[in-house]
């Protein structure tokens, strides 16, 4: 055992560390993609590692031409068994991937090594195509570090550089690069929308909601902390009763999943304009909002107008052009205060209808409620009643409803979370024949108290009703908010139903909670700032950023010309710093002395390259003999500290203190 | 201390300069290429006083002196010794050549053929000799000061650079100035002051001398600057080739005997400038054809001091 571990080590040391920081480089870019592509991809990159590995560890041999040519092939064909296909970004990265690693099975020349290097480099940027978060971005800098440290290392001439000396110049070279990747980043010219269409993968739905709503499929989302989007408020926030953000409507009903057939959804259509008084101010706010893979954008309830590249539909949401692939940030107004002018009800009979046989027992109900009640305003309120009153429970983990839903909820689990409660309320409105549909998006939110912005979580994630009333148009009815608080399940949930109670209870957590929440608080703040001006950088910003320099107005052509005006400038400014440090002096001695000759130097009398110390004191001496013993003395303290066996104590601080105070 | 080991040369210096007038910069040049322990050339005419210098140094040092005259005729066996046959004892006798010396003066050495030449700069370079298969050491210290005629070129055979490389100093002498030629020509006969001559060290002193040099301290920054010589010489177009790593070396020690004689325990980038021309100056060939050597060594001079 020893012996082997001896063994190892001595091979370890006959490893060059060139091959090492690559091979360290190329494992780490290759890390994020672990989990986004195929076993049957993965595994072989990583067994093609380990046999570079082993071969630079003189364990193995690397494969012979023939057997390359098999390993490509079979590559191919694991790519194609995966994907049907070569193009796409996932497609594309893995073949990038795994033929990178096949690379490696014949790296022997330099022109083999600059590819392998640059093809990593590549890698690094394809992992953004998946990711492009904050700790991505630090992370993917480490690896970024990783091989331009192999790049310099392969490129020196001799291999007894130490590896700090390596890593030193990889430091210098990345600070060099600071400068040109800032003005690339500022002035490169954005165009509107992707650069270019990617084509998007089958089946990698984002998290957050679907454009269906059955039992659960919210109530998954309960424990999602990741954040949906984030809200600017120009002026003051909203209470949050008030916080209902719009998503999608829902009014088809199949009997157990509601979803939307409208063609709208794709955003091609014709922006309705909802007629509707507003009451009060509006509420001006920019949103965030997180890739989501889907068309409808979020806003406040209710919104005035729609942003750039969408459209309102009939059902008063906002459906963009594109799907939302990247972060997207758009300003709206809204009116928390509204009343809908529509005084006819809605011509189109999807709001009333209801498949035929279900929720019997429901529609019973309905009935009966009807019947009791003066209007269909008080037909609303008795229903609510009705929720208030029986023993309906609010939790996340309601029982599976095989057969009917509807019916099932309402007359025998009563447990349910709030697309049961939507689902139930709406379905039951329609029973009675009043126009309905069920909302979903969000509700609520959190407000950053380290930044002055509102955090929306996926599992703020919630569904209600809207109910067509004659007079008052499509009113907002949320049925879960009537539970009183004892039968909710989750105190977490209590917040979600009831914020009033959230606000008494937000003082009660003890410290280490209110650090914790402050750290995540804190971290989300950094996660903004990163996405509001990196990720969200697009040529509104641009734009922003170039007037806030004094810059109207730059067409594409300025741009251009003044981001390579500016790269011209940098590039200049780091030539001019390597020419200027070509007689550097590092050395604190020669640096106390190299003053000592510049102040001679303005008194006319330079000292030559090649002129020793003691010559030019001779020299210098007869022409300012006043001077003789200070700059002896200098002279004999430079010559000490510089040559001599043994220096002489403090001989540094004496040697800058004479300096100092000679003045020729 | 090194003031003591500077006192003692300076008197020695001072004793070699009452017999070889107005030289006292050569003489101190000589003396640190022994000090160095190495091997010193003088290239100069006839009846400059090579000769003189060579024997008043051994006088001083309290040497063992030997003079070979090289001739066209020389031969190994003639400088080495030979193997006799003695009849009393019917062995093989070694008889040891003039090279037997702590002090060996080869005059005219470009007058000899390349084969006895080489048996000096061998000798020169083991510090031992072989003859008939049996090593002999040489006596320590050892020490080859060697003439070169460079005004008759007819029948000598020139020195080769790798030859010249063994030689640690060139120097010249160059003739005197008036005020030492009148002395000259006026003063005793130089013959008669050189047996008055008495030694100022004796060879245990100039050993320690020689050790002493040897332990002089050249900082790293000193050796930047002998580096970059180095460099300079090898990467620069004027040079037909660069300096030699004997080269080098020989500058690091002759600058450490210029220090020892100037009483310092550390070399100064001076030090090395000094002994410069006379080190490397005949180790340095220029690039293009009748380029001058004494360019290079102006153009080694000029390289900045780190």
């Amino acid at each position: 055992m020893e012996h082997l571990r001896q063994a190892l080590a001595w091979r370890w040391r006959q490893v060059e560390r060139p091959q090492l920081w690559l091979l360290a480089g190329l494992a780490l870019a290759l890390l994020p993609h672990v989990g986004r592509l195929p076993w049957l991809l993965i595994l072989p990159a990583v067994l093609l590692l380990g046999w570079r590995l082993g071969f630079e560890l003189k364990l193995l041999r690397l494969p012979p031409q023939t057997l390359r040519w098999l390993l490509v092939g079979l590559a191919l064909a694991a790519t194609w068994a995966s994907y049907h296909t070569f193009i796409g970004r996932q497609a594309g990265v893995a073949l990038l991937v795994i033929m990178l690693c096949l690379k490696l099975m014949e790296m022997d020349k330099p022109r083999d090594v600059a590819i392998v290097i640059g093809l990593s480099y590549f890698v690094v940027i394809t992992v953004f195509l998946f990711d492009q978060s904050l700790l991505m971005g630090g992370y993917m800098l480490l690896v970024v570090t990783l091989l331009t440290t192999a790049l310099t290392a392969f490129s020196r001439v001799s291999a007894t550089v130490p590896e700090s000396a390596n890593l030193r110049l990889t430091a210098t070279l990345l600070a060099q690069a600071v400068p040109l990747a800032l003005l690339l980043f500022m002035l490169f010219p954005r165009i509107p929308g992707p650069l270019w269409h990617l084509p998007s993968d089958a089946g990698s739905a984002g998290t957050g909601l679907s454009d269906t709503m059955s039992p659960g499929n919210i109530s998954r989302l309960s424990d999602n902390d990741a954040v949906a989007f984030r809200v600017r408020f120009a002026g003051e926030i909203p209470p949050q009763d008030k916080l209902y953000w719009r998503g999608l409507a829902l009014t088809h009903f199949d009997g157990r999943t509601w979803h939307n057939p409208n063609e709208a959804r794709r955003g091609h259509g014709v922006s309705h304009s909802v007629d509707y008084s507003a009451i009060g101010e509006p509420v001006s706010y920019t949103l965030t909002l997180e890739p989501h893979q889907r068309h409808w954008l979020f806003a406040l309830d209710m919104p005035a107008s729609a942003p750039l590249g969408s459209i309102v539909s009939a059902d008063g949401e906002i459906i963009a052009r594109n799907s939302v692939k990247t972060l997207r940030r758009y300003t709206l107004r809204s009116y928390t205060d509204y009343r809908l002018d529509a005084v006819s009800a809605p011509r189109d009979f999807a709001y009333l209808r209801l498949p035929p046989d279900t929720a019997p027992r429901a529609r019973i109900l309905a009935q009966q409620l009807r019947a009791e009640a003066s209007d269909d305003a008080d037909y609303l309120q008795r229903v609510l009643d009705f929720i208030r009153q029986q023993p309906f429970y609010y939790t996340r983990r309601p029982p599976l409803l095989l057969d009917d839903p509807v019916d099932g909820f309402l007359f025998d689990s009563r447990r349910g979370f709030c697309e049961h409660y939507a689902s139930a309320f709406t379905v039951l409105m329609r029973a009675a024949g009043l126009p309905a549909r069920v909302m979903t998006g969000y509700q609520g939110g959190e407000d950053n108290p380290l930044g002055d912005y509102f955090i929306v979580r996926q599992s703020d994630a919630h569904a209600w009703s809207e109910v067509w009333l004659r007079g008052r148009g499509w009113v907002r009815v949320d049925p879960t908010a009537v539970i009183p608080p004892g039968r909710i399940e989750n105190p977490a949930d209590l917040a979600r139903i009831d914020p009033a109670y959230a606000a008494r209870t937000r003082e009660a957590p003890d410290w280490a909670k209110r650090l914790w929440r402050k750290v995540g608080f804190g971290w989300d703040r950094v996660n903004n700032t990163w996405n509001q001006w990196i990720i969200g950088y697009d040529q509104g910003a641009q734009r922003t950023f170039l007037s806030r320099l004094g810059l109207e107005n730059v067409d594409w052509q300025r741009m251009v010309g003044l981001l390579f005006g500016g790269l011209a400038l940098v590039v200049a400014v780091i030539a001019l710093q390597l020419f200027r440090r070509r007689p550097v002096r590092r050395d604190a001695v020669g640096e106390a002395y190299a003053r000592f000759c510049r102040k001679l130097a303005r008194r006319g009398l330079p000292r030559k390259p090649a002129e020793g110390a003691q010559d030019y004191s001779q020299r210098v001496i007869p022409r300012r003999p006043e001077l003789a013993a200070q700059i002896q003395h200098i002279t004999l303290l430079y010559q000490r500290l510089r040559y001599a066996r043994t220096t002489p104590r403090d001989g540094l601080r004496h040697l800058r203190q004479a300096v100092r105070r000679f003045r020729p | 201390m090194k003031n003591h080991a500077k006192k003692s040369l300076d008197v020695l210096v001072a004793a070699a300069s009452r017999v070889v007038l107005g030289k006292e910069n050569e003489i101190r040049l000589a003396l640190a290429c022994l000090l160095a322990r190495g091997h010193l050339l003088i290239e100069d005419l006839p009846g400059v006083g090579k000769t003189t210098l060579a024997h008043t140094l051994a006088r001083v040092l309290g040497l063992h002196y030997q003079r070979i005259q090289f001739t066209s005729d020389l031969l190994p066996a003639d400088i080495l010794g030979v193997a006799v046959f003695d009849q009393k004892s019917g062995h093989f006798r070694f008889q040891p050549g003039p090279i037997f010396a702590q002090l060996i003066l080869a005059d005219e050495v470009n007058r000899a053929t390349p084969k006895a030449q080489s048996a000096l700069l061998e000798a020169m370079e083991e510090q031992q000799v072989s003859v008939e298969g049996e090593t002999r050491p040489l006596p320590i210290p050892f020490f080859v000061i060697a003439t070169q005629n460079p005004a008759s070129q007819i029948g000598t055979f020139a020195l080769p650079e790798s030859q010249l490389d063994r030689f640690t100093m060139r120097i010249s002498l160059g003739y005197p100035d008036l005020l030492a030629e009148r002395e000259l020509l006026a003063g005793e006969d130089r013959r008669e002051l050189l047996q008055e001559l008495s030694p100022v060290l004796d060879g245990a002193q100039l050993q320690a001398l020689q050790a002493e040099a040897g332990r002089v301290h050249a900082a790293g920054a000193l050796l930047d600057y002998l580096q970059s010589l180095l460099v300079f010489s090898r990467q620069s177009p004027h040079f037909a080739h660069g300096l030699s790593p004997r080269a080098g070396l020989s500058l690091l020690n002759s600058a450490r005997a210029w220090a020892l004689m100037a009483g310092r325990d550390h070399v100064l980038p001076e030090d090395l400038q000094t002994v410069l021309p006379h080190v490397a100056g005949h180790r340095l060939q220029a690039a293009e054809a009748g380029g001058d050597t004494q360019r290079l060594v102006a153009l080694l001079q000029a390289v900045p001091i780190p």
